[in-house]
């Protein structure tokens, strides 16, 4: 009779075993998988730490602005706005002697995030369209 | 050669082989033993013999030639108990199966009754300590089914406690899995939530920091370049800074050379104007 229980109750066993495995199997692919996300999340939020500060966007406007106009060149800001980007910006027109707009936002782009959209220079004159990023405080 | 009635130790079980029948109308008393297909015995004898050898298994002799299979085939089957007596059965095919007819005696040498032709019997000659007992002894009727009872009571038992351990069983692995089950989302609910968190904080950080202020160092530069060329030159309309840049030229052929330098593609119109095309990467 314990011969015949054994063999009867040993299938089930080995099949409840075999489903347990597999069961706790797929539990730590789950948490794997989370933990290999966390990671390289946790990645990406050091890099960014590293990264550059953008500063507020209205000082960097500011000092875009002012500078320009020191320069001999004007500002106009443009509400609507040309940048379509994840940060906050400020967007305006440039508008000056074509050296000295180009040379302006070529030297600025090194000291504040400024992205150039285009360009139209005719007369002498060059008008570029520009957004200058930064944080929304 | 059979002793019949007296106890015998066989295979290590103390058994008494008593005289039996396979065909009814052998004894006076005689009684049909359960548990059989066609065995009777006298039931004085089998009583008797019980109380004669107390605690003892008690066989008959054609219920362990039937055991045996020792009927192979139709014919008279003489099976002695000493060398002048003994019991002879008559086996035919019926339907395919050999089933007992006749019997009759063998008494002091000679068959009483019937038809027997001495020459056909076959003797059989029960080494009984070489052969397989059956698994049930001679059992009267009540006898058989409190045994009947005993067997499926210990059947049923056996039942309630396969299904008991079964149930179990599968109760502890559903438990053990709801147990996994609770403890892995826990788990991946804790991780969720940290990897949201993070992931807020990260777009909330991304919105703070770049990687790099944009540069368009060189393609200003190339700009500028023609400009110094030909202080007169124009974009050719409003050039965007995703793509190459187009300018206009009025340049007299000899600044040709220094104008191809800053650009990538040149075209000179019969109007004398160059159209320059500057590459921004």
């Amino acid at each position: 009779m314990t011969k015949k229980f054994v063999i009867a109750v040993l299938p089930f066993v080995l099949l409840g075993y075999l489903v347990m495995e597999e069961f706790n199997s797929v539990t730590i692919k789950k948490v794997s998988v989370k933990a290999d996300e966390l990671s390289m999340l946790s990645s990406e939020v050091e890099s960014i730490e590293n990264s550059i500060e953008l500063g507020p966007k209205i000082d960097n406007w500011m000092t875009f602005k002012n500078f320009a106009e020191a320069n001999g060149a004007t500002v106009e800001w443009v509400k609507d706005g040309f940048y379509d980007g994840e940060y906050d910006y400020y967007s305006g027109i440039i508008t000056g002697n074509s050296k000295y707009a180009i040379a302006i936002v070529g030297e600025l782009q090194s000291e504040i995030p400024i992205i150039l959209h285009s360009i139209n220079i005719l007369g002498k004159t060059a008008q570029i369209k520009v957004s200058v990023l930064g944080v929304d405080q | 050669m059979l002793s019949l009635g007296s106890a015998q130790i066989i295979k290590r079980k103390s058994i008494v082989v008593i005289e039996d029948s396979l065909v009814e109308g052998a004894f006076v008393d005689e009684v049909e033993i359960q548990g059989e297909d066609g065995l009777w015995v006298g039931a004085a004898n089998l009583n008797q013999t019980r109380k004669d050898n107390s605690g003892v298994a008690v066989y008959g002799a054609w219920q362990i030639v039937k055991h045996n299979n020792l009927i192979k085939s139709p014919g008279w089957y003489l099976l002695k108990y000493d060398d002048e007596n003994g019991r002879a059965v008559e086996i035919r095919e019926i339907s395919g199966s050999l089933l007992a007819v006749n019997s009759c005696e063998f008494k002091d040498g000679k068959f009483e009754g019937g038809s027997v032709k001495q020459e056909l019997v076959i003797t059989l000659d029960l080494e009984i300590e070489k052969l397989k007992l059956p698994k049930t002894q001679l059992l009267f009727a009540e006898e058989y089914y409190k045994t009947l009872d005993a067997k499926e009571r210990a059947r049923m038992r056996f039942q309630a406690v396969y299904y008991f351990v079964l149930l179990s069983g599968f109760a502890g692995w559903y438990f053990y899995s709801e147990l996994n089950s609770k403890k892995a989302d826990e788990n991946l609910v804790q991780l969720n939530s940290t990897i949201n968190q993070i992931s807020s904080d990260r777009d909330e950080l991304r919105l703070s920091k770049i990687k790099e202020y944009p540069k368009d160092t060189a393609i200003l530069n190339r700009i500028l370049n023609v400009i110094y060329i030909d202080p007169n030159a124009k974009t050719n309309g409003e050039q965007e800074f995703s793509g190459d840049i187009e300018m206009l030229v009025d340049g007299s052929i000899s600044d040709e050379n220094r104008v191809i330098k800053s650009g990538v593609s040149f075209i000179r119109y019969p109007t004398g104007e160059f159209k320059v095309r500057l590459k921004n990467d």
